[in-house]
C-alpha cells in the first residue's frame, strides 16, 4: 500500500510530476518498437528496461500524491513552476537509462549531459562512435530533442490529467507563454498540430530530397525524420558525426534551414500567419531582429573570412559561412564545417559573430533559445526611444509601441523583464567562460562553447567531449537547463527545496 | 626561385606538421589543413553509412576513430566496398591516396578528399551484440514489478476519476 502524502504542495508536485513522467515513459514504447523491427533485440531490452522503470517511478509518486484530485488541491504558480524544473530534472535521469545501457556512454553524467542536450534542444552530445548507434537509440534522440522543443510537460498532463485547472502556470513553467486560444490544452495541441504537420510534410521532402542524393530508401525515411527533428526542434542532433556534411549536398542544406528558420519562428507567428495574417511575418519585432542579427553576423564573418580567402565563390560562401550563422542564430546547431574549423579559419572577428548571434538565439515560444530576437528587439527598442525622448520636447508625451502578434504598448516592466532575463543570460555566459578558461582552455573557444551552451545553440569547437572536467560537465548541464526554462522554474524548485530544508532544520 | 619556394614549403611541412611514414589521421587533416591543401594524402579509415552516388562519381563516408570525412571517388571504386558501418556491421577498412581539399571549389567549400581509386586492407563483419542475460532478469523482475503498481495504481486512481468533473483551465 502507498501512503499518501499529506502535506499539500508535496502532494501537489508529485501527483503531476508522476504524471508527467508516466506520459514521458509511454514515448520510449516508439523505439523499441522500431528497434524489433529492425531487430535490435538488446536496443528493444534496454527500452523496455527503461519504460518500467520510468512508468514504476511515475505512477508510484502519482499515488503518493493522489490527495491532489480528491481534495481539489489549488495550483499555485510556485507549483507549476517546481513541477516543470522537477519533472526535467527526473526525467533526466530516467531517459538516460537506455543511453546508458547502449554501451555507448562513458558514465551516467555523459548520458544524463545528452539528454539534457536533447531535452533543452542544444544538441552537443558527448556519446561515443555515434557512426555505430542502433537505430533505436537514434530515434530517442531525436524524439528527445523533438518532444523537448515543443513542450513535453503540458503534452504529457493533457492527455494524462483531465483535472487541468492552472494548467497555465504549468505552460509558462516550461519557458512557453503565448496564448493561441483562451485555454491551456487548445493552444497545446495547436501548438503540436503545427509540428506534427510540418513533422509529415518535412520528413516527406527530406526522404525525396535523401533518395535523389544516393540514400537508400529506409535510411532516406529515417534520416529525413531525425534531420526534421533536430531541424524542427531546433536541436542540431543528426544520426552520424559529420552531422549535416554527412551528406555532401547543398539542397539537403537548403531545406533543412528553410525547416530550422520555421522552427525557430513564434508559435504565435505561425499561428498568425495560418490565421492569413501573412504581414506578420515582416512586421513581427522577432522577426525583424532575427533577419538584422543574421544577415550582421553573416556579413561579420564573410569579412573575416575574406582576409583569409578561404572561400572564394558564393555558394561556398553561402553554405561554409551563411548557413553556419543562421544555424547559431536559430540555436539549432546543424554544422557544415568541422568544429575545429571555426577556431582556425573563422579568425577572432569571426569567432566574435557567431558567438553574439548565439547569444541573441531565435524567438519567444519557439523551440529555439537564447536571448530571444523579441527580448532584444525590445530592449533595443527602449534604449532609441529613450534617446528620443532626450532630444524632443519634454511636454511632447509619445506612447511607444512594438509589434508582436499585434501592437503591444512598450512600458517599463516588459523592459525591465527583458533585460533581466538578457543579464541572467549573460551572467551564466561569463560564468561558463570563466570555466572553460579556469581549466585550462583559450578564452576565446571558451566564449564560444559558453555561448553555444548557454543559447541551446549546439556548435562546438571541441571542448565539449567526454574528456572535458566533470565540474565543467555539471555547469553545462545546468546551464542548458537553465536556458531552456529561462530561470524562473529552477529558481523555484531551488526555493521550495531551501524552504524543506529550513524547515526541516527547524523541526531536528 | 621556384626551387626556393619548395624548400620552403619542405621545411614548413616538416618542422610544423608532424611527419608520418604513410598516413594521416582526419584529425590530423582538419587541424594542418592549411598547410595540406591540395597535398596528397594516405588513409586508412572504416567506411560508414552507405554510398552516396552521383553520376560516375560518388561519395564515400569514412570514419578513423579521430574524426569522419567524406571522399569523392569514381563510382566503379566506390563499388568495391563491400559492407559499411552501422550498429550491426563493422565497415570495409579502406586505404587510399587523395588529395586533400581544405575548401572545394567543385563541392561548395567542403573540406573533403579526391581520391581516384582505393584499395580494401581489411574486409568488413558483422558486429555480435550478445544479450547480457542479466538484463533479461532485470526486464523480468522490472515487468511483475510494474504490472503490480499499474494494477495498484489502476484500482486506486483510475475509478476515482469517473467522480471528479474539474474546469477546464484558464489562461489567466
Amino acid at each position: 500500500m502507498v501512503k499518501e502524502i499529506k502535506h499539500p504542495t508535496l502532494g501537489i508536485i508529485s501527483y503531476y510530476t508522476g504524471y508527467i513522467i508516466v506520459g514521458m515513459s509511454l514515448f520510449m514504447i516508439f523505439p523499441a518498437l522500431v528497434s524489433t523491427i529492425f531487430g535490435e533485440w538488446n536496443v528493444v531490452l534496454d527500452f523496455l528496461i527503461s519504460l518500467f522503470i520510468s512508468l514504476s517511478l511515475g505512477m508510484t509518486m502519482v499515488l503518493f500524491g493522489r490527495n491532489t484530485r480528491l481534495q481539489n488541491g489549488k495550483l499555485m504558480w510556485k507549483h507549476g513552476f517546481v513541477v516543470a524544473s522537477l519533472s526535467w530534472f527526473v526525467l533526466m535521469f530516467l531517459c538516460a537509462i537506455p543511453y546508458l545501457l547502449s554501451g555507448h556512454m562513458n558514465s551516467l553524467l555523459d548520458a544524463t549531459f545528452d539528454v539534457m542536450s536533447g531535452f533543452t534542444t542544444t544538441g552537443v552530445f558527448l556519446l561515443q562512435d555515434l557512426d555505430h548507434v542502433s537505430v533505436g537509440l537514434n530515434l530517442w534522440r531525436h524524439m528527445l530533442t523533438f518532444i523537448g522543443g515543443q513542450g513535453m510537460v503540458v503534452l504529457a498532463l493533457s492527455f494524462l490529467v483531465r483535472e487541468m485547472a492552472g494548467a497555465y502556470k504549468f505552460y509558462v513553467g516550461e519557458g512557453k507563454d503565448v496564448a493561441l486560444v483562451p485555454n491551456v490544452r487548445g493552444t497545446t495541441q495547436i501548438i503540436w498540430i503545427i509540428s506534427l504537420v510540418y513533422l509529415v510534410i518535412g520528413t516527406i521532402v527530406l526522404f525525396i530530397n535523401g533518395v535523389l542524393i544516393g540514400l537508400n530508401p529506409t535510411n532516406a525515411f529515417f534520416h529525413g525524420l531525425y534531420i526534421f527533428m533536430a531541424g524542427w526542434s531546433t536541436g542540431g542532433f543528426a544520426p552520424n558525426l559529420q552531422n549535416i556534411m554527412y551528406y555532401h549536398s547543398f539542397s539537403y542544406e537548403i531545406v533543412t534551414i528553410v525547416f530550422f528558420v520555421l522552427g525557430s519562428m513564434n508559435f504565435g507567428l505561425h499561428y498568425a500567419i495560418i490565421k492569413g495574417k501573412k504581414m506578420e511575418f515582416l512586421k513581427n519585432i522577432e522577426m525583424q531582429s532575427f533577419i538584422i542579427s543574421s544577415f550582421v553576423g553573416s556579413a561579420i564573418a564573410a569579412v573575416a573570412l575574406a582576409k583569409s580567402g578561404l572561400y572564394t565563390d558564393s555558394i561556398s560562401l553561402f553554405r561554409r559561412v551563411v548557413y553556419n550563422i543562421v544555424s547559431a542564430n536559430t540555436t539549432t546547431g546543424f554544422g557544415s564545417i568541422f568544429a575545429r574549423q571555426f577556431i582556425l579559419e573563422w579568425g577572432p572577428l569571426g569567432m566574435l559573430a557567431i558567438t553574439i548571434v548565439m547569444l541573441i538565439g531565435g524567438s519567444a515560444c519557439s523551440t529555439a533559445g537564447g536571448f530571444k530576437g523579441l527580448r532584444v528587439g525590445i530592449v533595443v527598442k527602449a534604449f532609441f526611444a529613450d534617446m528620443r525622448k532626450l532630444l524632443t520636447s519634454e511636454r511632447r508625451v509619445k506612447i511607444e509601441k512594438y509589434h508582436h502578434i499585434k501592437d503591444m504598448v512598450l512600458d517599463d516592466a516588459i523592459v525591465r523583464t527583458s533585460s533581466m532575463i538578457i543579464f541572467l543570460y549573460l551572467l551564466m555566459f561569463i560564468g561558463a567562460t570563466m570555466l572553460g578558461a579556469y581549466f585550462g582552455y583559450p578564452v576565446v573557444d571558451s566564449m564560444f562553447e559558453a555561448a553555444s551552451i548557454s543559447g541551446n545553440v549546439g556548435l562546438s569547437v571541441g571542448i565539449t567531449a567526454t574528456t572535458m572536467p566533470s565540474a565543467m560537465k555539471v555547469y553545462y548541464i545546468l546551464a542548458m537547463y537553465l536556458g531552456r526554462l529561462e530561470f524562473l522554474s529552477v529558481f523555484a524548485l531551488i526555493g521550495v527545496m531551501a524552504q524543506g530544508v529550513k524547515t526541516w532544520l527547524k523541526r531536528a | 626561385m621556384v626551387k626556393k619556394s619548395v624548400v620552403f614549403v619542405f621545411l614548413i611541412l616538416l618542422f610544423t606538421v608532424p611527419v608520418h611514414a604513410s598516413k594521416w589521421t582526419i584529425n590530423e587533416l582538419v587541424e594542418n589543413a592549411d598547410l595540406l591543401d591540395g597535398v596528397v594524402v594516405t588513409i586508412e579509415a572504416e567506411a560508414i553509412g552507405e554510398v552516396l552516388e552521383r553520376g560516375d562519381f560518388a561519395w564515400v563516408n569514412i570514419n578513423d576513430a579521430t574524426n569522419a570525412i567524406g571522399v569523392y571517388v569514381p563510382i566503379a571504386e566506390a563499388k568495391k566496398i563491400k559492407i559499411f558501418g552501422d550498429y550491426k556491421h563493422t565497415g570495409d577498412t579502406i586505404r587510399f591516396s587523395a588529395v586533400f581539399h581544405n575548401a572545394c571549389v567543385e563541392h561548395g567549400g567542403e573540406m573533403d578528399l579526391h581520391a581516384s581509386s582505393i584499395s580494401i586492407v581489411k574486409t568488413g563483419s558483422s558486429t555480435d551484440h550478445p544479450i547480457d542475460p542479466m538484463k533479461v532478469v532485470l526486464f523480468g523482475f522490472l515487468a511483475f514489478l510494474t504490472l503490480g503498481i499499474g494494477v495498484y495504481f489502476y484500482h486506486t486512481v483510475k475509478p476515482k476519476r469517473v467522480h471528479g468533473h474539474q474546469s477546464e483551465d484558464e489562461t489567466e
